[in-house]
């Protein structure tokens, strides 16, 4: 396990705005190994979201190079599989479905069609959500359609799991319970940016230096 | 507090409640009820108590929850009726004035008499109400599928590509102001026919609506959706069938709400010009009958119809809306 799983080398990202260009990250270095936790800490604005949106795919840097076993990342994909804060189920799927179409597209090719049912039901059991596998998001709780978001996420078996603030539109109560759920689950390396009161499940935290991480240009 | 108990003690003595005062009941109500959980107060009944009481709580009672709902009921349609004898009273009055429109008694005769066999035939020029309408409604459906057909993939493409929408804005926003009538003559010289002529006119009033609303629904996508897709690395044609097209089909359906609902005003004029059978013609044939009788039932008529296609799409468009959070 020295190689690490995601290596990100002078990452530089800058984003032209009405007011000229603002410097979002800057000379950002961060290896994640395999297994590992790592929390990425900072104050609002400080560039964690951009970082892990990076890592994600769904952005290119500026400058710099983010290598994910060993190449290049060209843009998104399932083997790094993201938690998005505000869930983003599709409203119009149920949550059977929704996790299905991530497992579909990751597995479809070599599995039939009980396999992949299979898959989608041992996830929605791992956030205990199998109850409400027939029903539609908008007829489920906040903190449910987040767990279907991470069933989502770990039913492709990515590589790396990525979660930006995935309980932070939650109440504090249904946030701690996932925590300690999330705990449980978690076999994959993950990166998130977290705030302060959801540190606790990290065991590696990083501190973006200020500086570095958010310094207008 | 207690004198509100009181007077739940006593109402029911008070027979039928029969409000005069719905509003002031309706609220007060539940008041009453949530501040006497049954407290019999057996002697406390002090004068200043009683005058306290306001006379307007005399309305609770038993039938109360079955008086709401009739009062409800009420509410939704006393407003209407209202409107609906305005608008006869009106018309009478407009009916007895003028002398030659028809008023709203000689109108139902007639109606009684034309809807007791809608669907005859004698012969191209003389047939019946019913295949007039069907016979409208099918060039409004033949002019709108092509619309549709051409309009709903034009809109996707201009929503996607920038290039594509910059390209075509010029076009649209020169012609869509023009009266589809405006291009009845190109209609009638192109195919030669009225009736095809006709569909045609329908078909440009249609098309634009369809164009610009799927267009913008597909540039409402919410970003959030499509960074699904991108991070579960959907093909285009998935993200086409399963992300894109659910998204816009609500923007899209009020397109066709749109268009439809064009299409029906545009077709009655049309049809004015063209002749041939059609609720359109009917009406200007009607008028060079005279029967200015049949022409008020065909206004009705029409709106009847317009009502119902309004009325059908909007069903559709609640069943295909996604609450989103």
């Amino acid at each position: 396990m020295d190689k690490p799983l995601v290596k990100i080398e002078k990452v530089g990202q800058t984003f032209n705005t009405k007011s000229g260009k603002f410097t979002a990250l800057r000379d950002i270095d961060l290896d994640i190994r395999e297994g590992e936790v790592v929390s990425l800490i900072g104050h609002s604005g400080c560039g964690k979201s951009t970082l892990l949106n990076l890592i994600a795919g769904l952005t290119l840097p500026s400058t710099g190079v983010l290598l994910c076993e060993g190449r290049e990342i060209p843009g998104p994909g399932p083997e790094r599989a993201v938690v998005f804060q505000n869930h983003s189920l599709l409203p119009w799927m149920t949550c059977f479905e929704n996790v299905m179409l991530g497992v579909e597209q990751v597995f479809g090719r070599k599995e039939g069609r009980l396999k992949l049912k299979a898959r989608v039901d041992a996830a929605l059991a791992m956030v205990h959500m199998d109850h409400a596998s027939g029903k539609y998001p908008h007829e489920i709780s906040g903190g449910m359609k987040q767990r279907i978001g991470i069933a989502r996420a770990f039913a492709m078996e990515p590589r790396i799991l990525l979660m930006d603030e995935p309980f932070g539109a939650l109440d504090a109560l249904t946030r701690a319970a996932l925590q300690d759920e999330l705990n449980g689950v978690l076999g994959s390396a993950a990166v998130r940016p977290h705030r302060d009161d959801d540190q606790r499940s990290g065991r590696h935290h990083r501190r973006d230096r200020e500086g570095r991480a958010a310094a207008p240009a | 507090m207690s004198a509100l108990a009181l007077k739940l003690v006593e109402a029911p003595a008070k027979a039928e409640p029969a409000p005069k005062q719905p509003v002031a009941v309706a609220t007060e109500r539940p008041v009453t009820i949530d501040a006497c959980p049954q407290r019999g107060i057996p002697g406390g009944q002090s004068p200043s108590e009683q005058a306290v009481t306001p006379p307007v709580r005399e309305g609770l009672g038993e039938g109360g929850p079955r008086n709401d709902r009739f009062r409800d009921l009420a509410k939704v349609i006393i407003p209407p009726l209202f409107g609906i004898a305005l608008m006869l009273g009106i018309w009478a009055l407009v009916a007895i004035k003028s002398g030659n429109i028809p008023g709203p008694d000689k109108t139902w005769a007639a109606a009684l008499k034309l809807f007791a066999d809608p669907f005859y035939q004698n012969g191209p020029n003389d047939q019946g109400i019913g295949w007039n309408v069907l016979s409208s409604l099918k060039r409004v459906g033949i002019g709108f599928g092509f619309a549709a057909a051409i309009g709903i993939p034009m809109g996707f493409l201009l929503g996607r590509f920038v290039f594509m929408s910059r390209m075509f804005e010029p076009i649209i926003s020169l012609l869509r102001p023009v009266s589809p009538l405006a291009w009845l003559p190109i209609g009638l010289l192109v195919f030669q026919k009225a009736d095809p002529a006709a569909t045609w006119t329908i078909f440009i009033c249609s098309i634009w609506p369809m164009i610009l609303n799927t267009a913008q629904g597909v540039q409402r996508v919410p970003q959030d959706y499509l960074n699904v897709a991108r991070v579960l690395g959907l093909s285009e044609a998935k993200v086409m069938t399963r992300i894109l097209f659910p998204a816009v089909l609500p923007y899209m359906l009020t397109g066709i709400r749109l268009s439809i609902g064009t299409a029906w005003l545009v077709i009655v004029a049309a049809e004015m010009l063209t002749g041939g059978v059609g609720i359109g013609f009917w009406v200007w044939d009607e008028w060079n009958n005279l029967k200015v009788e049949h022409i008020v039932i065909a206004i009705f008529v029409i709106g009847i119809v317009g009502l119902v296609l309004e009325t059908l799409l909007l069903l559709l468009a609640k069943r295909f809306t996604y609450e989103s959070r």
